[in-house]
């Protein structure tokens, strides 16, 4: 059964929840399909990290005792790699540790 | 009216198989959440599958045959999620098969009429079940009502520039299941002849190598026999290797020829094409074994691959007539005679298209050009991926 209120104002506030409703969905619509495009770029990105790693294991950087590979990126059309010596790293964060020990 | 588009959420049983057809590359194109977002991922986010297994309309389950599956599954149905099944492999498998016993990376069976029991309790319960041939979608409309077949498809992105060998001999591959599912049994003259040829280099890539089989003692014993014939072949082998890591391996592998003789059997009528596919992508010509309703027979002869007439089912039909009991000796001598025949027929065909392609180094690359092009254009993951989307958005009324 339709029955009708008459109130202006509620015809106000219920006209303009509609809109707003339509709006809510229309960006839930796009953020749905945004957050897709999202989901597809991510397993394109972890494919390309998989290929990249591919090519990493295969080559020899011949690093000494506890060096490792922390970073390979491209500059300028050119593939470079950067060689962390995981003993001064950890050095370097024990300092950072006294440092704020210090401070407090 | 609107298509509805239902969130998806993909239960994966591993990559090192056909998950990564079934599940991964429907992901990646449709932008499915799943619970192994990459090839060389072995560890699950509990929390971001519970959070998508919430938001999902849908969840897909591959192979889903164990009891937890079933749980979890029922669950989610009970708080109106629709449950699909996916799958392409029958367990419909002769006791004779080693994957009886085995999976070729040495996984035991177990219960193999368990797993089947599983399987099929499963596909009751579920909304869609999907597979890759029209055998198997048969084989479960006996358990489901809505069957969809969604083959097998190719991202060209996985795919290196085919690699070529420069040298003089002829590298002739077997490559995968076909060397430990009893399907090159009827070619082994010929495996043996060409192991001893100058021209040609044989490839096995597949089986276990030595030192991975000492540690598994059950899975060598299984394969016995098949490890001493191809232990005695002079050969060059690549054992198996993970998912990630196959598609470049193969292509190392620089094949010039790769031979798929496949007996007709209803395990093989299941099986899908993948392996030409994954053959063409490296422009590999194939030599494959024909029959009806096989994998292979879209092969166009000497375009895109070359097909070899199966005759399993003559000589089946001989074999069991030469069990009667009640058969006189002559009669026995003269079946026995049709049968060898019959074996020497398929042996000596064999024999005659691989020296054919030996021969011919320009109809090989002809061919193996001509399959990449097929593939891509037939195989294409990116012109069929809205396949997966129209079969769930199926299982919603339209708006």
């Amino acid at each position: 059964m339709k029955i009708e209120l008459k109130n202006n104002k509620l015809v106000e506030i219920l006209t303009n929840r509609g809109e707003l409703f339509k709006q809510i969905n229309k960006i839930n619509e796009k953020t749905k399909a945004l957050e897709k495009d999202r989901t597809k770029l991510g397993y394109k990105m972890n494919k390309l990290k998989e290929k990249t790693k591919a090519i990493m294991d295969k080559q020899d950087f011949g690093l000494k005792e506890f060096e490792i590979v922390t970073r390979v990126y491209a500059e300028k059309g050119k593939a470079y790699y950067e060689v962390e010596n995981m003993v001064e790293m950890y050095k370097e964060q024990i300092r950072e540790d006294i440092k704020a020990k210090k401070k407090k | 009216m609107s298509k509805v588009e239902p969130e998806v959420y993909m239960i994966n049983s591993g990559y090192d198989g056909c998950c990564y057809v079934r599940l991964h590359l429907p992901c990646i194109y449709n932008g499915y959440k799943t619970d192994k977002p990459s090839l060389r991922e072995d560890k699950i986010n509990t929390k971001d599958v519970k959070h998508f297994l919430d938001r999902a309309d849908v969840v897909v389950f591959h192979r889903a045959e164990e009891q937890t599956y079933h749980d979890l599954a029922k669950m989610l149905k009970a708080n109106g999620k629709k449950i699909v099944m996916d799958n392409d492999d029958t367990f419909k498998i002769e006791g004779f098969h080693p994957l009886a016993q085995f999976m070729p990376d040495g996984t035991p069976q177990e219960n193999l009429q368990r797993r089947e029991r599983n399987l099929n309790e499963f596909m009751e319960m579920c909304d869609l079940v999907t597979t890759s041939t029209e055998t198997l979608a048969e084989e479960y409309r006996e358990h489901n009502d809505n069957v969809v077949v969604l083959p097998n498809y190719i991202d060209p992105d996985d795919w290196d520039e085919p690699m070529r060998n420069e040298g003089d001999k002829v590298r002739i591959g077997i490559v995968g299941s076909v060397s430990v599912e009893y399907d090159y049994l009827h070619i082994k003259p010929l495996l043996k002849k060409l192991s001893e040829r100058n021209d040609v280099e044989l490839v096995l890539f597949g089986l276990q190598d030595k030192k991975t089989r000492k540690k598994n003692p059950m899975v060598s014993k299984v394969f016995k026999a098949e490890y001493a014939f191809w232990d005695s072949l002079n050969k060059e082998q690549f054992p198996w290797v993970k998912r990630y890591d196959y598609n470049e391996r193969l292509n190392e592998a620089k094949l010039d020829l790769m031979l798929i003789p496949r007996r007709d059997n209803y395990f093989n009528r299941c099986k899908s094409n993948v392996k030409f596919l994954e053959a063409a992508m490296c422009e590999i010509p194939v030599i494959a074994q024909s029959f009806d309703n096989g994998p292979y027979e879209e092969l166009e002869q000497y375009k895109t691959g070359v097909k070899i007439r199966d005759n399993s089912t003559i000589i089946n039909e001989l074999e069991t007539k030469l069990e009667d009991k009640k058969l006189k000796s002559t009669k026995k001598k003269e079946l026995k005679k049709l049968i060898e025949v019959e074996q020497k027929k398929v042996t000596d065909k064999w024999e005659e298209e691989v020296d054919k392609l030996i021969n011919d180094k320009k109809l090989r690359r002809e061919i193996g050009k001509n399959a990449r092009e097929y593939t891509i254009k037939n195989y294409n993951i990116e012109d069929h991926y809205q396949k997966w989307d129209n079969a769930y958005s199926s299982l919603f009324k339209t708006i």
